[in-house]
């Protein structure tokens, strides 16, 4: 179809600087375009990473059967932490900080250590333990910076708001970490928004994790899914492209003529390049998520062809498509709401989530790196919280073969654009308890994505809305290339 | 400051000769919460040089020319044993430290002017709102209503000129939008135009303040502040964990309030206290919808700070919450001052009531851990004083769990520098019918009503059955009658107990026989159903539980409840079934207390806050930009004697609404263009380029609601009927109700409303505007722009346009309020060509295309 605006691809400059008179909210108002006619922004140019795509797996992997196992746990089974020469864990000074329930009740603490479920090894040259349960991606640790002591404080799912937003969900509520980046620094594809969720966006437990809050609508995910068409992205069926494309070019003159009646408004220009965007977003982003302009090797490299991992494959393959095509933050959840939350039979449950994302996630990393995107992509795989090193041994189960939630102590790993490969930094106790050495809370991968980005999460601010320390974080420095 | 700086060293005196104003912006920004005006920790104060130079109680802090040796230096370094200041945060950068030694090692030279902060206490909203005389104006346009006298005075200070007068389409379209959410219609157009004098101007104002859509629109603008939200937390799940259902009863009364003319001061006391103020009222109780929406069932602390906030914010404009953690850094709000604005609330709980006409709602449950909470669709949902004895318990570092148990329990109080007397509770005695609902008459009417009902059908079961069957008819209907019976021994034993109608003890023991004899009676019957018929299949829910029961089983089962129930008949008893719960006799007063205080005359906030919303509804940007802090890190008013003079009107039209809308849009300033000549433009843009002093009317776009109820006004196809139940989110495109009335919450909203910027339900003290590709594809793609275009075709299809240039003139004005101008109509008439289907198919495209136009969703 042609565009029915003659200016074609305009530059993100022009784009922008169409937007006038003090109006801060109009378009990708971002900071660049706040800044546009003062000082060009100094730290893009620092920039290491221009996109990012955000693995999350929801409901809490465990730390122990992934990527920071604990031999330890093998070896005192069935003991309590107390009868162990390790020191008890519940006496921490730190617990309590970091076990807050949003539940007007503390959660039980089990005391029994239950052992590893899966065996693991040393992989890649870095010889960093990956669990038996992740073949494909242990091959890839060489490129990974692992961190094993990341911490929450809130001992629930809302902890998964928490790793978006930072806040703890009795706390007052902020920006998800998708909306700051889009508002900080926009699109990098005058085609496609710049933060695109993909997933189970029609979960309400999973929206709110991508809330922009008082950043403004402005600054949400567009949600995506492969094979599903974007919100109001196609055009009705009664309404042939041809005629669809003289209907905009009505309402593009209608805009015009309006321009020349009301100069004073800045709202028409703004409203005439949404136009433009949006009719280019239509075709645009059917495109990018076509998946069939693949190779049918780098379809299989995700995994597509075989059904268990054909879902979250296609997911990640188009992440990698819409981050190849400039979209700056490609938040992929790679598991239904709560999958990984395995407080009974944990080997069957996890063994089977790992089975579904291993070889897609491995495909994501080589396919990456092979195209040179390693340059300018950065990879973070998170999720909310670990699991209990103890047996989750509740009266009513007579045969637990769970862990419950776990704040305390839990792994993430970033790869890709900045990033040191094949690094361990941080570590949890013995017992894989707490995080004791580097402790990091979720805000420090923030603070670290952003630095990657080229922002500092302290100009992240919008007045009369008070941040705290807390949200700022500290960038993991140690694990930057 | 720098270019003043400049100036006054031509003239050759230096304004700052060691660089205090950098250094002291510094201290500003990290120090001035503990050592300024606010606080003095360690009788300090940095904010300003002399102050510094004074020192603290411990001696001097800063020594001239030495600021290795001062230990402000030294503190901020965190040298030797000295605590690093500040505190808290990032530690001051090596940069900033050297600007403060700088001016240190130069000898600490005062700036030629060298004051500290203002007294906290004097800060302007802390104090009343003075009893200003308008400014007079000669010019006759602005000299007539108060507001324009306000608003020229300002503009001629500033020497920017006035926009002239919008034209009466213009004035029109924006005034019912902005009065009642939708467009005029053509009549009212036409009439308009006829005679746009001022006085069928005020007709029209009048006539738009009378409509219930009124209510609509503005119910949802102050909905917005009071953060309406449906029930919500576990929608997957059906499980409520945030706010309630049935809480659109407060829905309904804000707007049914807004449309009697409710004083603003009675909403909010309804509001905070409706179960104190008028315990019996059902037009009354569901205002307590505010405090409700705010209910968190997982954790009752969270209720309890979001009550704090957003009392706070919503009607005194202060940002409590701040004190949550530690002091208020701007404000005179202590953390005890926040515990004692919380104690307020702590007796609070939910009560699920009976509502005339409905099933009785299932009752209220306390929480169980990970049992769930279903919705229900009956009742008035209200909030009561439950736990009258309920400590406060301060705690520190915004985690509840870390009481500071010496400090004891709390009491009720507000924040001192607001204080005008001392702060008095008085509980409130409650009626007996609010004690114990079953004493209500409807109740009561309806129990009897429903027992005769199922008299009758058990008799006419008797009729009609034969042979086998008859027997157990004959046992039904023995079952309801005795049933009747009981529920009048019940309603004796009431009378007794809450009335004093008769022997309590005696009425009560009968009512306990009463009940137990219908125990055995039901029990004898389903005994006999047991034998008559074969179990029923077992539901899935029982099939999981168990394994199926067998005809025998069931018998056996019945026989056993037969002989329970005999026994039971024998046994001394004077409890019987209440007909509803028995709810605490007295509340605690403190809501009533703290809803009173709110909206004393003499709170200097609460006026100033109010009218700053309204101000906003009308005139776009708010007197005061920080709609929720009027607090000293807010913003400062345009026009600050304005708003006092609106605070004082308010309070004098006793807190009435509709007056000051009138007030409002009846100014001369509300009436100007949006548009000004190009010269006097550019010369006020100079002077004022954000347009603060409203030399234009500044235009906005359309809320999410007008967006969409517009378009289906616009086609004719809009349900004007008001209230009930709230609509499921999905149905938008397809239910032609008021946006209003849409689901609502913080899982999700319709999808017009989340596109064009609908409240966001955690806090819109003012919505944004964003314009963004998303609304474009919402207009250009959905079922309703699309739909609605083709009925909006077909209205005016209906209305035999002679030609095109016809229709497209009636489009305009229904669509837009106005009439093409000359391009608009020959870009329109290109655009319809062709004859038959083709140009019914292009008049379709053409009526949705005008939902696109810029003037569609912008009011001038």
């Amino acid at each position: 179809m042609r565009s029915p605006f003659p200016c074609g691809r305009t530059s993100r400059r022009g784009f922008l600087s169409g937007l006038g008179m003090g109006f801060a909210n109009l378009a990708a108002g971002d900071l660049l375009a706040r800044e546009l006619g003062s000082t060009p922004q100094v730290p893009l140019a620092l920039a290491r990473a221009k996109k990012v795509i955000w693995v999350f797996l929801s409901g809490g992997v465990s730390q122990l059967e992934s990527f920071d196992p604990k031999p330890a746990l093998n070896t005192h089974a069935g003991k309590t932490f107390n009868e162990t020469p390790f020191p008890d864990p519940h006496k921490s000074p730190v617990f309590l900080e970091r076990s807050r329930s949003v539940l007007d009740h503390d959660r039980i603490f089990f005391p029994k250590i239950f052992p590893l479920q899966v065996g693991f090894k040393k992989r890649g040259q870095s010889g960093i333990e990956v669990s038996d349960w992740f073949p494909e991606l242990g091959s890839c640790v060489d490129d990974m910076a692992v961190v094993r002591s990341m911490y929450t404080t809130d001992n629930d799912h809302a902890a998964e708001f928490q790793m978006h937003t930072g806040r703890h969900a009795l706390d007052e509520k902020q920006p998800c970490l998708g909306s700051w980046i889009h508002y900080g620094l926009g699109s990098l594809n005058a085609n496609l928004p710049a933060f695109i969720f993909l997933g189970q966006f029609k979960d309400p437990r999973v929206r709110r994790n991508i809330f922009p809050d008082y950043l403004g609508a402005e600054h949400s995910a567009v949600e995506l899914e492969p094979g599903l068409p974007l919100a109001f992205g196609v055009a009705p069926k009664d309404l042939t492209p041809q005629r669809q494309a003289k209907q905009f070019d009505l309402i593009k003159e209608f805009h015009q003529a309006a321009q020349k009646e009301n100069p004073l408004d800045p709202r028409i220009e703004a409203r005439l390049k949404s136009y433009e965007l949006a009719f280019r977003m239509q075709t645009a982003v059917p495109g990018a998520l076509d998946l069939s302009k693949e190779t049918e090797e780098t379809q299989r490299l995700y995994g597509i062809d075989n059904p268990t991992t054909a879902v979250y494959g296609r997911r990640l393959l188009a992440a990698r498509r819409l981050a190849e095509q400039g979209v700056r933050y490609n938040l992929v959840y790679l598991s239904d709401y709560g999958e990984w939350d395995s407080h009974n039979n944990l080997k069957e449950n996890h063994g089977r989530s790992c089975a579904r994302v291993d070889k897609p996630l491995a495909g994501l990393l080589r396919d990456l790196k092979r195209r040179g995107m390693f340059d300018d992509t950065l990879v973070v795989w998170c999720t909310e919280f670990g699991r209990t090193p103890g047996l989750e041994a509740r009266e009513k189960n007579a045969n637990p073969t769970g862990r419950d939630h776990h704040p305390h102590g839990f792994t993430v790993w970033l790869a890709g654009a900045g990033i040191k490969g094949g690094v361990v930094h941080g570590a949890t106790d013995e017992l894989g308890f707490h995080a004791v050495e580097h402790p990091h809370y979720v805000t420090d991968l923030h603070a670290t994505v952003l630095h990657l980005l080229g922002l500092d999460s302290r100009k992240l601010n919008i007045p009369g809305r008070k941040r705290l320390e807390v949200d700022y974080g500290k960038v993991m420095s140690q694990i930057l290339a | 400051m720098l270019f003043s700086n400049l100036v006054l060293l031509i003239l050759g005196i230096p304004p700052d000769p060691g660089g205090f104003v950098e250094a002291r912006a510094i201290l500003k920004e990290r120090c001035f919460p503990c050592h300024g005006a606010l606080k003095q920790k360690a009788g300090l104060r940095l904010d300003s040089a002399s102050f510094i130079l004074k020192g603290s109680e411990q001696g001097a802090v800063a020594t001239p020319g030495k600021p290795d040796e001062s230990p402000l230096i030294q503190r901020v370094k965190g040298q030797g044993k000295l605590k690093l200041m500040p505190p808290e945060g990032k530690p001051l950068k090596p940069e900033e430290i050297e600007t403060l030694a700088s001016w240190i090692r130069s000898g600490m030279k005062a700036p030629k002017v060298d004051i500290g902060e203002d007294n906290p206490a004097l800060h302007w909203a802390f104090s009343q709102p003075k009893a200003v005389e308008p400014p007079a104006v000669a010019n006759p346009q602005w000299n007539k209503n108060p507001i324009d006298r306000f608003l020229y005075q300002a503009m001629i200070e500033k020497g920017v000129a006035p926009a002239g007068l919008a034209n009466p389409e213009t004035l029109l379209r924006r005034v019912t939008f902005d009065l009642t959410g939708l467009p005029p219609t053509v009549e009212e157009l036409e009439r308009f135009h006829k005679d746009p004098s001022p006085k069928a101007y005020e007709a029209v104002v009048d006539r738009l303040l009378a409509s219930s859509a009124y209510g609509e629109r503005w119910g949802r603008h102050w909905l917005d502040v009071w953060r309406y939200s449906d029930w919500y937390g576990r929608r997957n799940a059906n499980d409520i964990l945030n706010s309630y259902p049935m809480i659109w009863r407060w829905r309904d009364w804000t707007v049914n309030s807004l449309n009697q003319g409710k004083p603003y001061d009675r909403m909010v006391m309804e509001m905070l206290a409706g179960d104190e103020l008028a315990p019996l009222d059902r037009e009354v109780l569901p205002a307590t919808g505010f405090v409700l929406r705010n209910h968190f069932r997982w954790n009752y602390n969270r209720w309890m700070r979001d009550m704090v906030e957003h009392t706070g914010k919503a009607f005194l404009g202060l940002t409590i919450q701040c004190a949550h953690c530690h002091d208020h850094k701007y404000d005179p709000v202590s953390q005890a001052d926040y515990f004692r604005l919380r104690a307020f609330f702590e007796p609070l709980q939910v009560r699920h009531d009976r509502y005339p006409g409905e099933a009785p709602p299932r009752p209220f449950k306390k929480y169980v851990v990970s049992e769930n909470w279903a919705p229900f669709n009956t009742g008035l949902v209200r909030v009561f004083d439950e736990g009258l004895e309920s400590p406060t318990w301060f705690y520190t570092g915004g985690d509840e769990r870390n009481r500071v148990k010496e400090k004891g329990s709390i009491s009720p109080g507000v924040p001192a520098f607001l204080a005008k007397e001392k702060f008095a509770v008085h509980p409130v005695k409650l009626p007996k019918e609010s004690v114990y609902p079953g004493l209500q008459e409807f109740i009561r009417q309806e129990e009897r009503e429903a027992r005769a009902t199922a008299v009758a059908k058990a008799q006419e079961g008797v009729n009609k059955t034969q042979g086998m069957k008859k027997k157990l008819a004959e046992a039904q209907l023995t079952a309801a009658r005795l049933d009747e019976k009981s529920l009048f021994a019940r309603l004796a034993a009431d009378d007794a107990r809450w009335l004093g109608k008769g022997d309590a003890v005696q009425l009560a023991g009968k009512a306990a026989k009463s009940e137990k004899e219908l125990n055995l009676v039901r029990a004898e019957l389903a005994l006999l159903q047991a034998e008559d018929a074969p179990p029923k299949a077992p539901t899935k829910q029982a099939k999981k539980a168990a394994a199926p029961v067998t005809q025998d089983q069931a018998i056996a089962n019945a026989k056993k409840a037969v002989d329970a129930a005999k026994t039971k008949l024998n046994e001394e008893s004077i409890s019987y079934t209440p007909l509803t719960p028995v709810y605490p006799e007295v509340s605690s007063g403190r809501r009533l207390a703290l809803a009173q205080w709110i909206v004393q005359a003499d709170n200097p906030l609460t006026a100033r806050v109010a009218v700053n919303h309204l101000w906003k509804g009308h005139f776009v940007e708010p007197l005061v930009a920080t709609t929720a802090d009027f607090g000293r890190n807010g913003a400062r008013p345009t026009h600050p004697q304005l708003l006092d003079w609106l605070a004082m009107e308010f309070m004098k039209q006793g807190w009435k609404m509709k007056p000051l809308h009138r007030l409002m849009v009846t100014s001369r300033g509300y009436q100007s263009s949006s548009s000004q000549t190009e010269e006097a433009l550019q010369a006020n843009k100079k002077t004022d380029p954000n347009n603060r002093l409203l030399w234009v009317f500044p235009s906005r776009r359309l809320e999410a609601e007008a967006v969409r109820d517009a378009i289906l006004a616009v086609s004719g196809n809009l349900d004007r009927s008001l209230g009930g139940k709230e609509i499921h989110i999905n149905q938008g495109m397809t239910t032609p109700r008021r946006s209003i009335y849409f689901a609502h919450h913080g899982e999700g909203q319709m999808e017009f409303s989340e596109t064009f910027d609908g409240a966001n339900t955690n806090d819109c003290y003012r919505r944004v505007e964003s314009v963004r590709p998303q609304q474009a594809l919402a207009l250009a793609n959905s079922a309703l722009a699309r739909e609605e275009g083709a009925r909006f075709s077909r209205r005016i299809q209906a209305l035999n346009p002679a030609d095109n240039q016809r229709f497209i003139h009636l489009a305009f004005q229904l669509a837009l309020s106005r009439k093409p101008n000359a391009e608009e109509m020959e870009l329109s008439l290109r655009f319809l060509q062709g004859s038959g289907k083709e140009l019914e198919l292009a008049r379709h495209d053409f009526c949705q295309a005008l939902f696109s136009h810029p003037d569609f969703t912008t009011l001038r």
